[in-house]
């Protein structure tokens, strides 16, 4: 059913005309709608929609037209209903306050409440904005990378000086007040407080914590240069402080890769200092154990949950997932394979993550190389083809330059999924599926797509890959945390919840 | 505003082989048609390449992208995009599809080699898509295939091309159903039909529709119809999933491509018992 | 800290999903509509990262500002040009805009030449005077550069008279032409027999009978006139209404005393009350002797001028001397009167552009709703206008006032560093020209300044003073 109106000499902007279409649109039962003034441009798209008649033909540029396509007379009723509330709201909008804002004073001027602000600009003018919110008394959360570690000291001195946070430059995840800024998952209220310096890393530590039953109060980004000599951990000393002070939080965590010698010394004797308890985590460093009596140094991320967990509540057990079960698993993984498929190769979004699987399996004795290597011997001589073992961080920049970062897109991973699926050596392609806020909102079910593609392809080659997701996420996630895992095993993808689990099963099942 | 935006930049996902083709051949595209989801673009020899959100699945003339959100949103009708080596560019936007991976449908070997089984199948699918087809069906519509038992296929495919409304007519909707169920089955008289309508259906159908019904001719279907059309006959299976995703079709084009369907599978019963 | 016992209300610039996110949570929110500071170039954010929070560039603006504000623009005579205007000699014609020679010059401008040669009786045809334009005997200096400033291709002769406005407060002086009225005038390139006999009859009756009555009244204060003209709805650039009727209320006793010839007094009245844009060449003058006060303030950053010759556009920069920076000048966006077409237009020209340096026309737009009726777009789009030149001016203006706003002070007294930053061009609204020369005005529309001239000038201020 169709139906024109035309509305002479009455103008809207296009801006204005576009959400009144919008809006239509989203009536059930409308199949087209149309909004617009009555140019040649517009008429044109009305008569592609077959949305034309005479009257539409003799409409001047001052006349609005209204065409709706609609598959039944009550939608059509509803749908005009909506399109007078979208017409009249403008009017009584322009006449109120919406407000449009361009820079950070003009919000300050007018609200004294704003306390925070998140920046994710491009790099070279990150530095710029997030100076100008430190004067005005803002906290600041820098999503931004390719700020100079001079700009960064500035910053951060700045930002002590004037007792405010100042969480990066490239600083991926936060959760102050319970409310995740950037990429953070939704987890329960507890007493373990967390000052990371590594995004995903930071975000498998607080998923395994509310997994484990417990739950966080803070947790403050510092951006991963800050445990480096230069900036000398300024912001995860100042963090440590803010949790020491701060009476809901009951136990320290902090998560890095191991840092700077003298700074690794400066935060463990600072963590000493204090009276909480506290976990640090040095992701893949050599020494572990306790340093005195309370601070105690691990190298894995869901040690790092576990130990934490544990000072807060010395009952729970610590085990994650069912060893068994696991070795049934893998010993019927193992038969799927030919002689030929021998590697690993390893897909992440998650540079942490990524890091923590090539040091493990490195203990081990495995080769594995990356783009992000551990040693320079490692290093793949392009990023895009992989040799033997081959752990690749699609988050890295030689992949994120001019693209969107495939936690927001998972789908740019999809060409390299199955790539390296098809390849006679690959035994084990591995992959992360990371939800929470600022993620994409269905990764799981891009990645199970490429994996169905993938599986028929190799089933026409009469082969088969095993495929293991590490699912990082909780089900307080936007994302629906059982759906996401559902529609990954549904792929035939063997689903594990940290990626530590996911490294030893592919140990038991390459070793 | 002053400032004048950047070039925003889509990533091809998945490329359908037809779509890889033109694309590979041409250089300069028009926008014919832009939607909410999916924006038409036509070749210098008047061919059709779709762009379409991720969502929208895959067809043999589609190229999917991402990012989803503010899909293509600068783009309007007339726009113009040139093709450099595996991008396409406009002077707002950048398709690049360097690394989308082709795409060649789902297909699977359903022969028409009968024997009782098939039948038996084909009377399934039948049985399955039965309650449906009454809601889709108008009175005008109704008699319009009341004709249906008397004509030829030639005259069938005369009969309904370009008829009724919408972006692609119902009628074409129909006969894309039609000839993906014949293609499916009897490959050899879809492969005839084609010759002999080809010439007609570029005459009276507009661009797009003769790409569907082209295609479709030749076995190469939407993905969401191929699957569940194969899920129908080969496990008897009604695929609610892609069902739903059918009926999101245009307008009314996921009702007319089930209408078609059905009465295509109702044709092929009727044959086999004889 | 803090913080965690607050509740979280952000700000969020860049990523749109991240304030969607924390929408999404109950996290209130401003998404700002940010963009990279001076158009993203590198090179010009390092500077204004240097010197945006320069207390010695605010106290510099804060001089050269005052000096505007405490100006007094009065008009007190009408003299000849080459008497009267520094520098001024019978070889020289004055123009709008930046320097430019005869070949640059578009077509109005040309026009403006010819005319204003064959007025002067240089040249008795127009191939005669484009002969001598183009033989490198005349000599084309911009009217900027001599205290003076003309409307839209603003050719100032040595013998047209010429309105002499006195600031008082500073004792500087600044000089324009007197109004020819719409449509067919030199102004706008015209110089058939009918602009030359007008031209004329200025000469000989209009400017000796005003020069008697001004010179009566012991002087006309511009100032007020341009104050009381924002509250009755004129912007004084394209809208001069009030402005024209309150200065023929100031002017009318005062030429019944001077005791002109009856047939005179009439025609002098009838003309200025014929034309409504009279008043334009008293708001331009009183503009322009109120920024030259303000004008060579070391270190100051505040614009000056801007003017415009019809193929380019320059600005002046308080604290950077009498160099120029410039940049084509744009098309004007607008309404053309009927029977003309966008390929009529020629680029933006006139010095009229100082009335936006000094804090009103285009600036005042909010004042003037109604022009909108002129230069096309909606009440809102004027009311808009004039709410974003407060982003790149220093201060609002004490005296002049937009009654809408709450008789808030009118924007005024732009800033380079802030029109950079914040990538807003100034807005000016002004007449379109005819490209062909002896054709007129054919409509009139909103124009912006070419962004280079503000990189330039920023790019001179640091080399004269932060070196290389």
């Amino acid at each position: 059913m169709k139906k024109i109106i035309i509305k002479p000499n009455l103008y809207y902007d296009s801006v204005t005309l576009m959400r009144v279409s919008q809006a239509l649109s989203e009536v059930p039962g409308v199949v087209n709608a149309m909004v617009g003034m009555g140019t040649d441009l517009n008429k044109d798209s009305l008569k592609n929609l077959g949305l034309f008649d005479e009257q539409v033909e003799k409409a001047s540029a001052n006349d609005l037209i209204i065409g709706l396509e609609v598959s039944t007379e009550e939608a059509l009723n509803q749908a005009l209903t909506v399109l007078e509330q979208q017409l009249t709201k403008k009017r009584e909008e322009k006449g109120g306050s919406e407000k449009v804002y361009t820079g950070i004073e003009q919000v300050v001027n007018e609200d004294p409440e704003a306390n925070i602000v998140l920046i994710s600009v491009a790099g070279m003018y990150a530095a710029r904005e997030a100076k100008k919110a430190l004067l005005n008394g803002l906290h600041v959360f820098l999503f931004s990378d390719n700020v100079s570690v001079e700009e960064e000291i500035m910053l951060k001195d700045l930002a002590l000086e004037k007792g405010l946070l100042m969480m990066g430059p490239d600083c991926g995840t936060a959760y102050i007040n319970g409310t995740a800024l950037g990429f953070a998952n939704k987890v329960k209220k507890g007493p373990i407080g967390i000052v990371g310096a590594s995004g995903t890393g930071t975000q498998q530590v607080m998923v395994l914590i509310d997994r484990f039953g417990s739950g966080v109060s803070q947790v403050i980004g510092t951006g991963g240069r800050d445990l480096s000599r230069e900036v000398g951990g300024r912001m995860m000393s100042f963090g440590i402080k803010m949790l020491a002070e701060d009476p809901e939080t009951k136990v320290i965590v902090t998560v890095s890769k191991p840092p700077a010698p003298e700074v690794a010394e400066k935060i463990l004797s600072l963590l000493k200092s204090i009276s909480k308890p506290a976990v640090v985590c040095f992701l893949g460093s050599d020494q572990t154990g306790f340093q005195g009596n309370d601070v105690v140094v691990v190298n894995n991320l869901e040690d790092t949950a576990t130990m934490a967990v544990k000072l807060v509540n010395s009952k729970f057990s610590g085990t994650n997932g069912d060893q068994e079960v696991l070795a049934k698993i893998v010993n019927e993984l193992k038969g799927k394979l030919n002689p030929h498929q021998k590697y690993l190769r390893a897909l992440y979004g998650g540079g942490s993550l990524a890091d923590e699987t090539m040091q493990e399996l490195l203990k081990d004795g495995f080769e594995v190389f990356s783009n992000i290597p551990l040693k320079p011997e490692l290093a793949l001589p392009s990023p895009l083809e992989s040799r033997g073992h081959t752990v690749i961080d699609l988050g890295d920049d030689f992949f994120t330059r001019g693209k969107p970062h495939p936690m927001i897109e998972p789908a740019l991973r999809v060409p390299r999924i199955i790539k390296e699926s098809l390849d006679p050596e690959t035994a084990v392609v591995l992959m992360d599926v990371i939800l929470g806020y600022g993620c994409h909102k269905d990764p799981a079910g891009v990645t199970a797509q490429a994996v169905y593609d993938a599986k028929e392809k190799l089933a026409k080659e009469g082969r088969e890959v095993i495929f293991i997701g590490v699912l990082v996420g909780t089900e307080g996630d936007p994302q629906n945390y059982q759906e996401q895992e559902r529609k990954l095993k549904d792929a035939g993808v063997l689903v594990v919840n940290s990626n530590y689990q996911a490294v030893k099963l592919v140990k038991s099942i390459l070793g | 505003m002053i400032f004048v935006e950047n070039i925003k930049q889509y990533f091809g996902i998945y490329i359908g082989e037809t779509a890889r083709q033109l694309l590979l051949q041409g250089i300069v595209f028009r926008v014919h048609s832009v939607f909410r989801d999916v924006v038409n673009l036509i070749g210098e020899a008047e061919e059709l390449v779709t762009v379409a959100k991720l969502q929208k699945g895959r067809a043999w003339y589609f190229l999917n992208v991402v990012p989803e959100e503010d899909f293509l949103l600068n783009v309007t009708k007339d726009d113009v995009f040139y093709r450099e080596s595996d991008s396409l560019l406009s002077d707002k936007v950048k398709i690049n599809f360097k690394e989308a991976v082709i795409w060649r449908g789902v297909r699977e070997e359903v022969s028409k080699e009968v024997n009782l089984d098939d039948l038996k199948n084909i009377k399934n699918a039948v049985l399955l898509l039965k309650p449906w087809i009454a809601k889709f069906l108008s009175e005008k519509k109704l008699e319009k295939i009341k004709k249906l038992p008397s004509l030829s296929l030639e005259e069938a495919f005369s009969e309904f091309l370009g008829w009724g409304e919408g972006l692609t007519p119902w009628g074409d909707d129909f006969l894309t159903g039609w000839s993906l169920v014949l293609a499916l089955l009897e490959p050899q008289k879809a492969r005839k039909l084609y010759f002999v309508c080809a010439p007609e259906i570029r005459e009276k159908t507009n661009l797009i529709s003769c790409q569907q019904l082209l295609s479709a001719l030749s076995g190469q279907g939407h993905e969401f119809v191929e699957k569940f059309l194969l899920n129908l006959l080969k496990r008897g299976i009604f695929d609610q999933w892609s069902f739903e995703r059918i009926l999101k079709f245009g307008a009314t084009s996921g009702e007319g491509l089930i209408t078609g369907m059905y009465f295509g599978l109702k044709q092929e019963e009727r044959e086999l018992m004889g | 800290m803090e913080l965690f016992r607050q509740k979280l209300k952000a700000i969020n610039l860049g990523n749109r999903d991240f304030a969607e996110d924390l929408r999404a949570q109950g996290t209130e929110v401003y998404h700002l509509e940010w963009e990279p500071p001076a158009r993203g170039k590198k090179e010009l954010i390092d500077i204004l990262n240097l010197i945006e929070d320069d207390p010695e560039i605010e106290k510099a603006n804060k001089i050269a500002l005052e000096k505007y504000f405490n100006s007094q623009p009065v008009l007190v005579s009408i003299g000849i040009a080459r008497e009267v205007i520094p520098g001024m000699d019978e070889d020289t014609l004055l123009h709008a805009g930046p320097p430019i020679t005869w070949e640059k010059m578009s077509g109005p401008l040309r026009g403006a030449v010819i005319g204003a040669l064959i007025y002067e009786g240089r040249a008795n045809t127009p191939e005669e005077a484009e002969k001598l334009a183009k033989s490198g005997k005349i000599k084309f200096s911009p009217c900027h550069e001599h205290n003076a400033v003309g409307p839209m291709a603003g050719v100032i002769s040595p013998s047209m008279p010429v309105f002499i406005v006195h600031n008082v407060t500073h004792g500087n002086y600044a000089y324009c032409t007197l109004n020819e009225g719409l449509g067919k005038v030199l102004r706008y390139g015209a110089f058939s027999d009918e602009v030359i006999n007008r031209l004329r009859w200025m000469e000989k009756v209009l400017a000796p009978g005003l020069k008697k009555a001004i010179e009566l009244s012991g002087g006309i204060d511009l100032k007020t006139i341009i104050a009381q003209a924002l509250h009755m709805g004129d912007e004084l650039h394209n809208r001069n209404k009030a402005g024209t009727s309150l200065f023929i209320r100031n002017i009318a006793p005062y030429l019944v005393k001077a005791g002109l010839p009856d047939s005179e007094l009439v025609d002098i009245l009838n003309f200025i009350n014929s034309n409504d844009h009279f008043f334009l060449n008293l708001s331009m003058p009183a503009a322009k002797v109120m920024l030259d006060a303000a004008h060579n303030i070391p270190k100051s950053t505040l614009v000056t001028t801007m003017a415009r010759n019809g193929t380019e556009f320059g600005i002046r920069v308080s604290g950077l001397g009498n160099r120029w920076f410039t940049g084509p000048a744009q098309m004007i966006k607008g309404l053309l009167f009927p029977g003309f077409k966008e390929e009529d237009c020629n680029p933006d020209i006139g010095d009229s552009a100082i009335t936006e340096t000094a804090g009103f026309g285009g600036f005042a737009m909010a004042a003037a709703i109604a022009i909108v009726q002129f230069v096309g777009g909606t009440p809102e789009d004027a009311l808009n206008y004039s709410r974003k030149m407060y982003e790149i001016t220093i201060a609002e203006n004490r005296v002049f006032q937009i009654p809408i706003f709450g008789f808030r002070g009118t924007p005024t007294g732009i800033d380079i560093r802030k029109v950079l930053s914040k990538n807003i061009l100034p807005q000016i609204n002004t007449g379109i020209a005819h490209r062909e020369a002896g054709i007129g005005q054919v409509g009139a529309g909103l124009v912006n300044p070419p962004w280079e001239c503000f990189e330039k000038a920023l790019l001179a201020w640091k080399e004269q003073y932060l070196g290389e």
